[in-house]
Order: structure tokens, then sequence, then C-alpha cells
């Protein structure tokens, strides 16, 4: 009797075990088209002709295919430009960031720091509240900082977030280690630099990728505080082109019919497409860093 | 003994002498917090004047509460308090539960190869700008050949102006949040799941009980204290969500149900250069936000023993 109430249970079990199995495998399958779909229907107009795109003909097979508005977009001096400004944005964003958090999260992850407390009460502060947005314009006003570069590195070079990581990183490090080598007559420099920041190579990683990242993305303080068209980064020349209709070149409106046998909406398409092209090829490579980095902070800041 | 004393008061004194060099790796995030997130701070006082960038702040009038009076009799204010309200809170609607069912659903991926597939794919709109994802979404819903309308016009239907139409300009709001966000969402959900014992559902299934009631009685409420961490972040952030996004995707015709705090903050700020006023409603935001996610990380602390920070 009583096997026989087992097996009847073991193959109800299994019953709902498939059952959920196969519906997880049909949604997930179905989220995978919802996310796929939108950028694969990007990347078909970006390529198709001018008739097809207008007519809303393309879902992601694209038809009558051209690479005109890729030449057009990669021709443009403008795009090359805001790429020059982007990379010096996120190349410099980058270093200013990563070494200033590490420094100051090495220091902090020291206990017996007099005054530990006060700065980190400081720093966290400084994460929640803030002065805003119009504070923070007129102090980069008042700087000359309007329409440089600059503008968009130093503000949010110090990130409270990045540093409490590497602090709880540091902190997470045998002390034993450090002890012996101050035993040894090394000091902090030395250790920070041949001990602490080789253990922390794992960590570093990941701010470093949160950091190209944001710069790569930062499109508000460019809105903010660049207004040279020059001085404009991707994101931002970019928003002009998908949001103002404005054209890549500069030169001219691309109407929607036009002797070039170009879309406008292909040429925005494959703006977009060159846009978002390194953070797709790049970002699967490195998504585990990513993903690390997000499980640290999501534990205990 | 003896040795050991020496070599601790050595120590020690190593340390001191070594407490420079930690001040001076502070020195410059100390400098860069006090410039850009202080000296902003300080700058608020501007909120209780009548500020002329002529006069400078020592040289402008003190008006006190006036600037908060005026955004609680200003409609538009309202209206960006009321948006920003109705929006975030139904961005928080789906925020809790679409992460958690992707979660529970590549929770059954066996095959390790096809899971970390799945991962990558709906993990990667995390990683694209606001702005790409505002071009993917205009592409995509435009009246003039996005394919959404023309499905709908094929189907008999009428175009919808997603992008104009107030109502609709919400949804795509929301769901192309949803699009970004909520497959990053699940990384903290998959941790915590991982984290289950196994003898919990072994137990479970020599009970008989079903999929559906392990997964429900089991790691449901294993994952219980993650999802009220989610829901207290994202409630202190409830004044401080989507400005980004909406300041990249919304238009004009669209104000009455989209324009929020930061949006018409902006506007009347950089726009208008009304800055007292917008400094005023930037301290307001500022202050209830703070305020918010004070409290919810308090009773992280209190009743979950567990705190954000």
């Amino acid at each position: 009797m009583i096997s026989a109430a087992r097996r009847q249970n073991a193959i109800r079990m299994d019953r709902s075990e498939k059952t959920v199995k196969l519906l997880s495998y049909c949604l997930l399958i179905l989220a995978l088209v919802v996310t796929l779909f939108p950028m694969l229907n990007l990347v078909a107009k970006s390529i198709s002709g001018q008739r097809y795109v207008a007519a809303g003909k393309i879902t992601i097979i694209p038809h009558d295919i051209s690479f005109g508005a890729y030449r057009y977009v990669l021709t443009a001096s403008r795009f090359w430009l805001a790429m020059k400004n982007t990379l010096f944005v996120t190349i410099m964003g980058t270093l200013i960031s990563v070494a200033v958090c590490t420094l100051a999260g090495y220091a902090l992850s020291k206990q017996r720091l007099p005054g530990r407390r006060w700065l980190m009460l400081m720093f966290m502060f400084a994460m929640l509240f803030s002065g805003g947005m119009i504070p923070t314009y007129l102090l980069i006003k008042e700087l000359g900082l309007l329409n440089s570069l600059w503008s968009m590195i130093l503000p949010g070079a110090f990130s409270t977030y990045n540093m409490l990581l590497l602090k709880n990183y540091f902190e997470g490090l045998p002390a034993e280690i450090e002890e012996s080598a101050h035993i040894d007559g090394a000091n902090y420099v030395q250790i920070f630099l041949r001990i602490a920041l080789p253990l922390a190579t794992p960590v570093l990683a990941t701010i470093t990728l949160f950091c190209i990242v944001s710069g790569w993305n930062a499109y508000f303080s460019a809105k903010l505080y660049i207004t040279k068209q020059e001085l404009l980064t991707l994101q931002a020349y970019l928003a002009g082109i998908i949001f103002e209709s404005a054209d890549p070149t500069g030169s001219f409106q691309l109407s929607a019919n036009n002797a070039s046998g170009l879309a406008k909406q292909s040429v925005v398409d494959a703006t977009v497409v060159c846009t978002m092209l390194p953070v797709v090829v790049f970002y699967p490579f490195l998504q585990r860093f990513l993903v690390s980095g997000m499980v640290l902070g999501s534990v205990k800041g | 003994m003896q040795r050991d004393l020496t070599l601790r008061r050595r120590l020690r004194s190593i340390r001191q002498n070594e407490y420079l060099t930690l001040y001076l790796f502070l020195l410059p995030a100390v400098v860069l917090v006090v410039i850009f997130c202080y000296i902003p701070i300080g700058g608020l006082v501007i909120a209780f004047q009548d500020f002329n960038i002529f006069q400078g702040i020592g040289g402008s009038t003190f008006v006190g509460l006036a600037n908060f009076r005026k955004a609680f009799s200003d409609p538009y204010f309202l209206r960006a308090l009321k948006n920003t309200l109705i929006i975030n809170s139904y961005k928080l609607l789906y925020w809790i539960p679409l992460p958690l069912i992707l979660a529970l659903m590549i929770n059954e991926i066996g095959f390790m190869p096809l899971r970390k597939t799945v991962q990558t794919v709906l993990y990667m709109p995390h990683f694209l700008s606001w702005v790409i994802v505002g071009g993917i979404f205009t592409s995509l819903l435009t009246v003039n050949g996005g394919v959404v309308n023309k499905l709908l016009t094929s189907l008999g239907m009428k175009p919808i102006r997603f992008l104009t139409d107030g109502n609709w300009f919400r949804e795509v709001l929301v769901w192309s949040a949803m699009w970004k966000e909520a497959g990053w969402g699940t990384i903290v959900y998959l941790a915590a799941i991982t984290a289950v014992d196994p003898m919990l559902y072994e137990a479970a299934l020599i009970d008989g009980a079903s999929k559906w009631r392990r997964i429900w009685n089991i790691t449901i409420p294993a994952l219980a204290s993650t999802i009220v961490i989610v829901l207290m972040l994202s409630l202190g952030n409830l004044l401080g969500n989507s400005f980004e996004q909406i300041l990249v995707m919304y238009n004009s015709t669209v104000y009455d149900t989209a324009d929020v705090i930061g949006t018409y903050t902006y506007r009347i700020g950089i726009g208008q250069m009304q800055y007292s006023y917008s400094s005023a409603i930037g301290m307001f935001n500022s202050v209830v936000g703070f305020a918010l996610v004070v409290t919810t990380n308090a009773l992280c602390r209190r009743f979950l023993d567990r705190s954000i920070w």
C-alpha cells in the first residue's frame, strides 16, 4: 500500500516537474525574443533599402541590403569627433576614478586609522544626499568648466559606492600578510603597491568595467555642461540625431525622401548600432566581472 | 614573550608614522567630495534666496521659505510630483515580480551553456544607455514605419502614437525600463537561490510535494528577505528614479503625464535660469529622497537584520 502511494506521489511530482520545466523554457524563449527583437529590428532597418524601411516592412530580415547608412555615419567627421571625446572622457574618467577610489578604499580599510568613522560618515552622507542639479551646475559654471570635457570627468570621479566595494575587499584580505611586511620594514606605499593591489585584481577589474560603462554611457552631464557641438560625446551626439532630428554630418537635414536613397531612419539606426556595438561586442567576455560586482554590492555595502 | 612585546611596540610606532601616508591616500577623495558634493550642498542656500547670478550668494536677498511655498502652489510642480510618484510606483509594480519570475525560470535550466547564454542575452540591455534604449524604442514604435504600428494597421487597427500620446507614453516608459533592467534584476535572486539548502528540496520531494509546492514553500520564503531589500531600495529611490530616461525620451506633447520632478527642475533651472526656485525643488527632492533611504534602511536593519550600508 505504502509503496503504491509513494509511486503515485513520484508520478505526480514528475509531472509537475515537467510542467514547470516546459513552462520555464517557453517563457524564457519569449523573454529572449522580446529582448532581441528590438535590437535585431534596428540592425535590419539600418541595412535595408529606403522603400522597405519607410513602409515599415522590415522585421528582422533586411531587404535590398546596402551599407550606405553606415558609410554615411562613418564618414561624418562629427561622429569621429564625438567618439574621440567619449574615449577621452571614458579613459581619463576611469583612470582617475579607479585611482581615487582604490586609494581611499585602502586607507579606510585600516580599522585603526584615527578619524576613520568621521571620514566614512562624510563619504556616506555625500552618497545619500546631494545639492542637486542646479547648485552643481552653478559650481561648474563658477569653476569655468562649462564646455570642458573635465566637467564630465571630475564631478563623478569619486564614487562612494565603488570605494565601499574596494574597502570591503581590502578588509577581507588576511591581515597577517601586511603585518609581517610591516615588521620587515615595508611602508604603506610599498604594501599597497606590492601586496594589496595585486591581491585585489578581481575587484579592480569589476570597478574598472563599471567606470568604463558609465563613462561610455554618460549622457546627462554632457547635456548639462556641454553646448559646443565639437565637444559633444557620442551619447549626446546620438540623442541629437534620434530625438532632435539632427543630421549626423551636421551639414544638411536628411528629409524623408532624398536623393541618397537612404531612409532617414536607417541613418539614425546605423548611428545607434555604431554606438552600442562596443558594448554588445565586449560585454559577453566581461560579463562575469560585472555580475560579480553586482553580487558583491548586494551582499553588504 | 619579551620579544613579542617589543615587536608589537615597534609595529605600533611604525603604524603611527604611517598614518600620514594613509591620510595622503585619502586626500584626493576628500578634495573631490568637498568640492563636488559639499560645496553644492552649501550652495542650496540659494533655495532660500532670491538668487541673482550677478550679485552672487553674498549679495542676494534672503526670502525664507518663499520658494518652497511657491512650489506647493505651482500646478506644474504638483503635476511633476504626481507624475514622479505614479510612474515610479507603476514601475515598482512590475519591478518586484518580473525579475523574480525570470530568476525562478532561469534556475530551471539545467544545461549550463544554455543557461549562460540566456543570462548573457537578458543582462545585455542593462549596459545600454538610455539614449540607445530610447533610440531602439523610438525606431520600433514610431508611427512612420515602426514595425509595431505596421502590425497594428495590418490587423485593421488604428496606429497608436506611442511617443506623443500621454497615456501610451507612460506604458512605453515602464516597459522600456523593464526591457532594460528586468534581466539584470535577476542576479540578486539567482545568488540567493544558490544559497538554499538542497536538503530542504529532497525532504519535500520524499514527502511528495509537487514542484509548484516546492517553489512556493521553499524557494519563495528563502528569497523573502532579498525581495524586501529590493523593494526597500526601490522605495528609497521613489523620487529619483526615471529622470534620465524621461529626459531622453519625452517631448512637450507628453508633459501632462510624463513630466517628472527632475525634468521640470532641468527645464526651469537650466532652460529658464530660475536658479533659486529650481534649487528649492531640487532640495525638496533631495531631502525627501534622503529621508526615504534612511527610513527604509533602518527598517531593513531592524526587521531583517540586513542593511543597505
